[in-house]
């Protein structure tokens, strides 16, 4: 829990998972592969 | 969901070629919500769909469309970041095809076959929808400029046995080429 505060507040950590969601959110939606978000492809 | 391993193999490998998390930091994205927001909305077609295609007509299709031109919106204010043109390359491949075929990734029913995937499908009927997926069924000589649909079958005993297409390898190049330019990048002084 500590650990977890400490990234989400500091801006560099916060830049960093802000801009790897957006990476893999642009993959996900613009691909289409036969499996989206889940296990099975 | 092979998308999302091959980004996370990416960071993986830049981090191996002495890359750091950190530099993410540093790429000037703009509008990254933009993708947030066209991923939210695919999330709401996907796990709740309609079971047949009903074409271009469709709210659900015209939400789909409305996903990828948010990410045509994404690419374009971004289009300066190394391997965005292969994004983009990648969108309009796959945007394409889908378009062309009532707005959805066709798929054969010899793919979903062959990597095991039948259970998805209520039915092997043209039209069908693939469930966790934005694919339809539909057979190769209905298909229109069907080697750009999902063509490429990795089948098991791949651990993530999937099809995928030409765009998808162009989109997974682009954001790999990206994370590693900006992940192995000397930091600015």
């Amino acid at each position: 829990m500590k650990n977890w505060n400490l990234l989400t507040t500091n801006p560099t950590w916060v830049r960093v998972i802000y801009v790897l969601l957006a990476l893999l959110a642009m993959a996900l939606a613009g691909g289409a592969p036969d499996g989206f978000g889940g296990f099975s492809g | 969901m092979i998308l999302a391993v091959a980004v996370l193999i990416a960071v993986g490998i830049a981090l191996v070629r002495g890359g750091s998390l950190k530099r993410l930091a540093d790429v000037p994205l703009q509008a990254g919500w933009i993708a947030l927001v066209a991923f939210g909305l695919q999330v709401y077609l996907i796990y709740f769909p309609e079971p047949v295609n009903q074409g271009l007509s469709s709210p659900r299709v015209a939400l789909l469309a409305i996903s990828y031109l948010l990410l045509f919106i994404l690419v374009a204010r971004n289009r300066a970041l190394p391997g965005m043109a292969l994004v983009g390359a990648g969108l309009l491949a796959n945007f394409s095809v889908m378009l062309l075929n009532g707005g959805y990734m066709p798929i054969t029913p010899e793919a979903l076959e062959q990597v095991g995937h039948t259970r998805k499908v209520m039915s092997m009927e043209p039209g069908a929808r693939v469930m966790g997926s934005k694919d339809i069924v539909l057979p190769r000589a209905a298909t229109l400029a069907w080697w750009l649909s999902d063509i490429f079958v990795v089948p098991p005993p791949f651990p993530l046995p999937t099809v995928f297409s030409f765009g998808d390898v162009l989109i997974a190049l682009g954001a790999i080429r990206l994370i590693q330019t900006a992940m192995r990048a000397a930091r600015p002084a």
